[in-house]
């Protein structure tokens, strides 16, 4: 991918991304760091409301 | 490597604003310039306890007249936060904390009524902060869900004995929130099932593996087992460790991906200064 700026872990609809900035193309680019819930059944948040 | 400024959030528009200028703060000890702060235009919101507004910026004042939730979150060894959210990201806002467990008790027409439940609340001894060396150090939680959520369950009633008057019409039933996929995936890594029996007939408690705690990353290579607020779980062969992003923002870095079956995977570099 190159050398690019990060910008920090976003939580975006539950699931974190890694943002990175290129200063050449003026583009932000989001790297999924969550791959290994994808798989999974029931990804992203469990809610759970009592009472 | 360098560091740059990082840019803002834009909580209205809800997107990252790279920084005009990409101003140079490798020497600094922050990651993001003046401009940059002040155009996010929460600067002067920060420790706010909702008495007098301080802000001069547009975008905090429409931000604040949002509805909002207060909540109380569960950290690994019984700490309790209290903390408010605008109700539109109240998910993403407890997620981005690494609170994998809390219960919304208050809604808010606003922000500023908030933050006063919040200032109440730490007065009655709960604390509004839990720092990130805190969350590295504590990252496994032991506790059963049932008994945090008893845990819960029981300050928030003594929290509603105990608050102002004026206060109690914003309280709701608490609505729980968990994110039992994030907690099983630290325990399914860290924690070891002991095979012995004990003196008791019973298998003894599982114990916590071992995992190196980094809070300034300068280069990691491993697997993300799994992401707790800014905080990632590697695993490098067998060795585990937790890693604090939020001290790699605004760095230049060399990010490399590997597919798992490769021999590598995630690969940070932040070079040489
Ligand atoms: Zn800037
Ligand atoms: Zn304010």
């Amino acid at each position: 991918m190159g050398v690019k700026q990060f910008l920090g872990i976003k939580w975006i609809n539950s699931n974190p991304q890694m943002l990175f900035y290129d200063n050449i193309t003026h583009s932000i680019q989001y790297e999924d760091c969550n791959r290994n819930h994808r798989n999974k059944k029931d990804d992203g948040k469990t809610l759970q409301r009592v009472l | 490597m360098e560091k740059h400024c990082k840019g803002y959030y834009d909580l209205i528009k809800k997107e990252m604003v790279p920084c005009k200028s990409f101003t140079n703060l490798t020497e600094s000890g922050y990651s993001q310039c003046k401009e940059c702060q002040e155009k996010s235009g929460f600067d002067l919101c920060l420790g706010c306890n909702g008495s007098t507004c301080q802000t001069n910026s547009n975008k905090a004042r429409i931000f604040c007249h949002e509805g909002h939730h207060v909540y109380l979150a569960y950290f690994a060894n019984d700490k309790l936060k209290v903390g408010t959210a605008a109700s539109y990201r109240k998910y993403e806002r407890i997620l981005e904390q690494g609170a994998l467990y809390s219960i919304f008790l208050a809604q808010t027409p606003n922000g500023r009524i908030a933050r006063q439940i919040e200032s109440q609340i730490s007065k009655l001894g709960i604390t509004s902060r839990v720092n990130s060396s805190y969350k590295m150090n504590n990252f496994i939680i032991d506790r059963e869900q049932e008994e945090i959520d008893r845990m819960l369950m029981q300050e928030y009633e003594s929290i509603l004995r105990n608050i102002d008057e004026r206060f109690k019409k914003y309280f709701i039933k608490p609505e729980y929130n968990n994110f039992i996929n994030i907690s099983d995936k630290v325990r399914q890594n860290l924690l070891e099932e002991s095979r012995q029996l004990n003196l008791f007939g019973g298998m003894d408690d599982p114990t916590h593996k071992e995992y190196e705690k980094i809070s300034k990353p300068e280069y990691i290579s491993g697997e993300i087992q799994t992401t707790v607020g800014s905080l990632i779980l590697l695993k490098n062969e067998n060795k585990y460790s937790v890693v604090n992003m939020k001290s790699l923002e605004g760095w230049m870095v060399d990010f490399k991906k590997r597919e798992i079956g490769e021999k590598n995977n995630e690969v940070f570099d932040r070079g040489e200064r």
